[in-house]
């Protein structure tokens, strides 16, 4: 199926890509972010909080902003 | 479901608003101007060969045949060149839909605790809430999102306003680390602010932009929090503690340990720039305490100004002046003659034999 991710980590692009079915948004997240920790990200299907172990939906909007985002001059 | 309904109709305005910023900026792109000037060449050089031609001109036919295929490739490059750019104008891979704004718009409700739409202004803004780094108050920050300049394709189209600013006692200007002039450093943030702007994101762009004022990068802040409370020396432009500054006692400028000096008259803290060095003895003394000759008007230190009030300089002209006016200029009567002897080379006189 079918799911958006936003990934707004470095380059904020928005693709559409191919999950399995009853994928979680843990799996998306560990394939697109590695193991870097989901403390550090906000994470949300379809701008609303989620649980990490959620399914997703065929046509779900997954974004994951990083908290810290750091500004330079 | 009521309150679904009731937020949606708050919102549903200013998500047609938003969405005709966003048609607009789509439509209002530019296009490149294409090589005219490269086609008229190429337009002009078979009628040119044709006459060289005709004119038994061989050398110059065939330098205008190569010169053909030069500018046939030059247009080809060109035209490559504009297909590159005009795609890379069309950044975006997914168009806001009403649905979408709408969406941004409420969870922006969700997230921020004031989300305002000016329609008079055209202004969309969030407030964050109030922010501290290392332990420094920095207060709520009004995030607003200027979207007529969306359309006019300005690079930053949102200001960064502190609500309660606690600035940098160094720039007032400096609201945040970050922040000058109500101008976001995005740094790391910088193309996924421009990408979630370009695709009309708006709910992912103000949480990108909150973020970034929750952050501190001390490697590259405007002023950094250590210095948040500092000040600049005027000399030597350093930032230091508010603790390790004086005041000149003179110009009252903010002077740092290393750069205060003293009045050798008075011992004011003073600035290197308030002190002038006495020529007599090259103290350095403030203008309080130095006194002008009345001769040359050089500044003096007390100690060196005389009773007479003149510089050592003028004192000793003086001095010698007055020994000079003492010194007999004319010689006495001589007993002999009762002639007076005239000094050498003031005039000249018979002396009797």
């Amino acid at each position: 199926m079918q799911v958006l991710l936003i990934n707004n980590d470095g380059g904020g692009f928005a693709d559409y890509i191919e999950v399995p079915d009853g994928a979680s948004v843990q799996d998306v997240f560990t394939e697109k972010v590695g193991n870097r920790p989901a403390s550090d990200y906000l994470i949300r299907v379809n701008r609303q909080p989620c649980a990490s172990q959620q399914i997703l939906q065929e046509g779900d909007r997954i974004s994951i902003t990083p908290t810290k985002i750091e500004g330079a001059c | 479901m009521n309150k679904n309904r009731a937020s949606r109709n708050v919102w549903l305005r200013p998500a047609r608003r938003l969405q005709q910023y966003f048609e607009a900026t789509n439509t209002n792109e530019p296009l490149t101007e294409l090589p005219v000037d490269l086609w008229k060449r190429l337009e002009q050089i078979p009628h040119l060969q044709e006459t060289a031609i005709a004119y038994d001109w061989l050398l110059a036919a065939n330098r205008l045949k190569r010169e053909f295929r030069s500018q046939l490739n030059q247009f080809h490059d060109a035209m490559t060149l504009l297909c590159d750019e005009f795609d890379r104008l069309q950044p975006r891979q997914i168009t806001p839909t009403l649905r979408d704004l709408l969406a941004d718009l409420e969870a922006l409700a969700d997230d921020f605790s004031d989300v305002k739409f000016d329609s008079s202004t055209h202004v969309l803004s969030v407030t964050t809430e109030p922010i501290t780094l290392q332990e420094v108050e920095l207060g709520p920050f009004e995030i607003q999102l200027h979207c007529r300049e969306l359309q006019t394709g300005q690079l930053s189209p949102y200001r960064v306003v502190a609500l309660e600013p606690n600035p940098s006692s160094t720039n007032d200007e400096v609201t945040h680390p970050h922040v000058q002039s109500e101008l976001l450093c995005e740094g790391d943030g910088r193309q996924a602010i421009a990408t979630a702007l370009a695709q009309g994101r708006i709910h992912d762009f103000f949480v990108i932009v909150a973020n970034l004022l929750r952050t501190y990068n001390e490697g590259s802040p405007y002023v950094g929090l250590d210095d948040w409370f500092g000040t600049l020396c005027d000399d030597c432009g350093d930032l230091r503690s508010s603790d390790a500054i004086v005041s000149c006692g003179q110009c009252v400028g903010a002077i740092c340990e290393d750069c205060i000096d003293r009045c050798a008259g008075c011992d004011e803290n003073t600035c290197r720039g308030c002190l002038e060095a006495c020529p007599g003895c090259d103290d350095y003394c403030c203008s309080g305490c130095l006194s002008r000759c009345v001769d040359c008007d050089t500044a003096c230190c007390p100690s060196c100004l005389t009773d007479s009030e003149r510089c050592p300089d003028c004192h000793e002209a003086q001095e010698e002046s007055n020994e000079y006016e003492s010194f007999p200029t004319t010689e006495p009567p001589n007993p002999q003659t009762g002639i007076t002897v005239q000094s050498d080379c003031v005039g000249q006189t018979a002396v009797p034999a």
